[in-house]
């Protein structure tokens, strides 16, 4: 069954906005949270300069210790807080954020006595928890602090506009100037926001030309965000996509030519097909990732080439096209695995290619 | 379908038989059916890197063979995390059983998880020769290895994975089996049962003293336990030991069987390691010799030793948390529990094997953020959602108005198995989860009669935690156009929505029922 792309309605998704005025005394904390996520789920966000990241507060039930993090208010960005006040909290969860003194971090916070694990820790006076993890820690460094504050700022300060469009310009703004950041965090953040914005306007048809120019193309920004901000600019119909994914894949260079072609395999079109074909061709690395991208029913097209790749003099290579053909699974294919299963000269490959037939016949 | 009816022989009756034979070879007679032979096998799993190969080289003083591009992403903790070295070395370590009844294969990988279509080719790559009627591919779950899954890479929005690395492992683990099937020779198996308990220090507030800790409490859970406000682990050591059948009884293989997360070393280490059951195999191994085995077990909902205080018995001080020598004092310790557990005598010669298998087993997947994130492109799970038993990746915008611009992949499910076998008085169950041990604890009340019961959690798949239907918090899913919306507050459950982890990575409030639901039919098939 083909996939299809969903034709997005720019309509009552707008209505999103409404979060970041109402969001206070929320405590939705998403795995992997984005930098909103976190400033509309937190009921304290703070920057902050940590003083003792192996701090304990006594416990008085166990006669033991329970670790905490002491750290001085810099700027209270959301909630209540006084600069130059030393703060208390706990930290909870999987694989939690972990300092060194003297590190400068924004932190977000949540009332303790809403945590079923330890509101017990009240009773040692503490009132607040981090749940932030290893990859929501933010440590502001001197390349990061100005561009991670502004945009918590801008976050903070778009939930308590009043009105709806004031609010959409702003998040428009910030967005914005996350994507064109060169931070690869902050892009990356606005992007996954963008995507879960459904059809909210945080970019529109006027800011094409500039993110296709100064992030899509630009090799100073990191490639999950050009090629996550390319697939999110195709999925609300911005772009015509298939020429910018075959300009990618033209233009990068390795490392980052790897990720393009990985994703530009989601993105099937004859040209994207062509050219991923081409590049089976290529004596590196990339042949290995264009044997994998081209592992989908949609590039069904490429099984000769595929076939032929399963000569291919690199091992990595003709073993994608295995797993690239068990995939695609069409009649072509399997004709493709039981013929490399049978004659091929190197015994890898032959064992390999009948264990992907014999995967075959075991799915439905 | 299960494998069990293949089985013509009642277990009953086998029993009986093997008794009988068991008296026999007791005696000196070798016996081909229930005579109980053992192999043993290991690979090293390593990822080495073209950049990490003189870091291999240099720690453990043999060259490598490249089998992983650069970096290598660490699993488990989050995201771009790149290893900068080693510490201890990935094993896939395997134990080949046969005896009356049939042949099974456990394997034991260094691994966050292992996908239950790469376990199928790991299946379909074993020769006929090795006769394996039921192959078990277990991830030990520690979070300091290589990203096999595909969701910890360089950021939220690129792959970890690297699939020259999968067919490398795969090669391995069929390998291994296929040599320790080729070298089974006779020989015992006994069982033993302990626990952790007294193992932590009890200085924290969830920490208990039993030597693991729950990090996720969940609702009525304190009712179930109040004296410890509700935490609730399984602090059980489970045993099985393999030796040579003849004197002086070389250990060949220990398995211990356990539920915590190895993921003591925390999420900034970055240096490749096995975590705790590196340092608790390699002191069994240089005590009583053979092949030390870690197998987890019911390990979720988020048990494990983030949160524990162990005593270091060289400064006699709790060892710092997150570091090596915090998981060398925890594996030794739990060593030493599982040493003095092991009867002093000869394992039993014979086994009476039996084996239940059910798959595909259909778990239906609520989760609209998996559902959102496939139909985007952004989550590509590798493995095709079902309908109706067949491939199904359509996509659609399921909610209403004014939600329906969201879009859904729309398959209704999602394919996994579950497995369980018997050796004379233990009992076994392979779940492909991670696996809640109030759960657990009613799988090993199915098996009646066995004196050793054995949870082999991330079993053959990994599809995320398992957790008891009645503590379903629907609301983090019930809420999930709201929050994709952006306007949570307008979910009518806030602002009471908890999306921690257990509930926002979770397949569904159907995990259970459908695991549950095949897995006790194949209990009962073997009590």
């Amino acid at each position: 069954m083909t996939r299809r792309r969903p034709q997005l309605a720019a309509l009552a998704i707008v209505s999103w906005l409404l979060g970041l005025a109402g969001s206070a005394g929320g405590h939705v904390v998403h795995a992997r949270p984005t930098l909103l996520s976190l400033v509309t789920g937190s009921d304290l966000v703070a920057h902050v300069r940590v003083l003792d990241p192996h701090a304990s507060v006594a416990l008085e039930a166990t006669g033991g210790r329970r670790p905490i993090v002491r750290v001085e208010l810099r700027e209270v960005i959301k909630g209540a807080g006084e600069p130059g006040r030393e703060l208390r909290f706990a930290s909870h969860g999987h694989g939690v954020a972990e300092y060194v003194a003297g590190d400068e971090a924004l932190v977000f916070l949540l009332p303790l006595a809403r945590s079923r694990e330890l509101a017990v820790l009240q009773e040692a006076g503490l009132r607040w928890v981090s749940n932030q993890e290893h990859d929501s820690r933010y440590v502001l460094t001197p390349e990061s602090r100005a561009g991670v504050l502004a945009a918590a700022r801008g976050y903070a300060a778009a939930g308590r506009l009043p009105e709806r469009q004031a609010r959409v310009e702003r998040l428009r703004g910030v967005t914005l100037a996350l994507l064109t950041s060169g931070d690869a965090r902050l892009g990356a953040s606005a992007v996954r926001d963008l995507v879960a914005a459904g059809d909210l306007p945080l970019v529109t048809q006027a800011d094409v030309p500039r993110l296709l120019a100064e992030v899509v193309h630009s090799e100073n920004a990191s490639i999950g965000v050009r090629i996550g901000l390319l697939a999110e600019l195709e999925r609300r119909q911005l772009v015509d996509a298939a020429p910018v994914w075959q300009a990618l894949l033209r233009s990068t260079n390795r490392p980052d030519l790897l990720q393009v072609v990985r994703a530009a395999g989601r993105h099937p079109s004859p040209e994207v097909n062509a050219t991923l074909v081409e590049m089976l061709g290529r004596e590196d690395a990339v042949a290995e990732a264009s044997a994998l991208a081209l592992g989908d029913p949609a590039h069904a097209d490429s099984v000769p080439a595929l076939a032929k790749a399963l000569q291919s003099d690199q091992p990595r290579v003709r073993m994608a096209a295995i797993r690239s053909l068990g995939l695609i699974a069409t009649p072509a294919a399997k004709d493709a695995l039981e013929a490399a299963a049978g004659t091929h000269e190197d015994s890898a490959t032959r064992r390999r290619a009948a264990a992907e037939v014999r995967n075959q016949t075991r799915r439905p | 379908m299960t494998l069990a009816s293949s089985f013509r022989l009642s277990w009953r009756r086998a029993l009986s038989i093997g008794l009988a034979v068991s008296s026999i070879a007791l005696m000196g007679n070798v016996c081909s059916g229930p005579t109980f032979r053992a192999g043993v096998c290991v690979r090293d799993i390593t990822p080495v890197t073209p950049g990490l190969a003189a870091a291999y080289e240099a720690e453990f003083g043999e060259s490598a063979v490249v089998n992983h591009t650069d970096p290598v992403f660490i699993a488990g903790f989050g995201d771009n995390r790149a290893a900068t070295g080693y510490h201890d070395r990935l094993w896939a370590r395997g134990l080949v059983v046969d005896g009356y009844g049939g042949r099974i294969a456990i394997v034991a990988l260094d691994l966050v998880g292992y996908l239950n279509g790469e376990v199928d080719t790991i299946r379909s790559l074993l020769s006929a020769e090795s006769g394996v009627d039921y192959v078990v591919v277990h991830s030990t779950h520690q979070h300091e290895g290589p990203d096999t899954i595909g969701i910890w890479g360089a950021d939220s929005l690129t792959s970890g994975i690297d699939f020259g690395y999968l067919d490398f492992v795969n090669d391995a683990v069929a390998a291994c089996i296929d040599e320790a099937a080729a070298n089974l020779e006779p020989a015992r198996v006994k069982f033993a049962t302990t626990d952790s308990v007294g193992l932590s220090l009890a200085l924290d507030v969830e920490d208990d003293g039993q030597g693991v800790s729950d990090g996720k409490v969940l609702v009525d859970d304190d009712l179930i336990a109040p004296e410890t406000d509700g935490r609730i682990v399984d602090s059980r050591l489970s045993i099985m030991q393999v030796t040579r059948r003849g004197p002086p009884h070389e250990v060949m293989a220990t398995l211990v069987n356990f539920a915590s997360h190895p993921e003591s070393l925390g999420s900034n280490n970055t240096l490749i390691s096995a975590d705790f059951p590196h340092y608790a195999r390699q002191h069994i191994e240089e005590a009583i010799g053979g092949m030390a085995i870690w197998v987890s077990g019911d390990l979720g909902v988020l048990q494990g030793p983030l949160d524990l205080d162990v005593l270091d018995p060289l400064t006699n001080q709790p060892a710092v948390r997150r570091t090596f020598r915090w998981a060398q004092v925890h594996g030794e310790q739990l060593a030493d529990r599982v040493l003095s557990a092991i009867p002093d005598k000869p394992g039993n010669p014979v086994a009476i094997i039996r084996v239940a298998t059910s798959k595909p087993v259909p778990v239906r997947l609520d989760n609209p953020y998996f559902r959102f994130f496939i139909a985007i492109g952004v989550l590509n799970p590798r493995l095709s959602l079902f309908t109706d038993g067949l491939p199904d990746d359509s996509v659609g915008t399921p909610f209403p108005p004014p939600f329906d611009v969201i879009p859904q992949a729309l398959g209704e499910d999602l394919h996994t198995e579950v497995g369980a076998f018997r050796i004379n008085e233990a009992s076994f169950a392979v779940v492909p989860s991670e696996l809640d041990p109030q759960i657990g604890e009613t799988y090993r009340a199915a098996m009646t009669g066995a004196e050793h019961t054995f949870i082999i959690g991330l079993g053959n798949d990994e599809i995320g935690y398992q957790l008891p239907a009645p503590k379903w918090d629907d609301s983090c899913h019930a809420c999930a156009p709201f929050i994709l919306g952006g306007v949570p507050q307008l979910c009518p459950l806030y602002p009471n929505i908890d999306c921690n982890t257990v509930f926002q990575n979770n397949v569904g409030a159907d995990v259970d029922p459908s695991i549950s639901e095949a897995m006790f039919p194949i209990l009962a098939e073997l009590h």
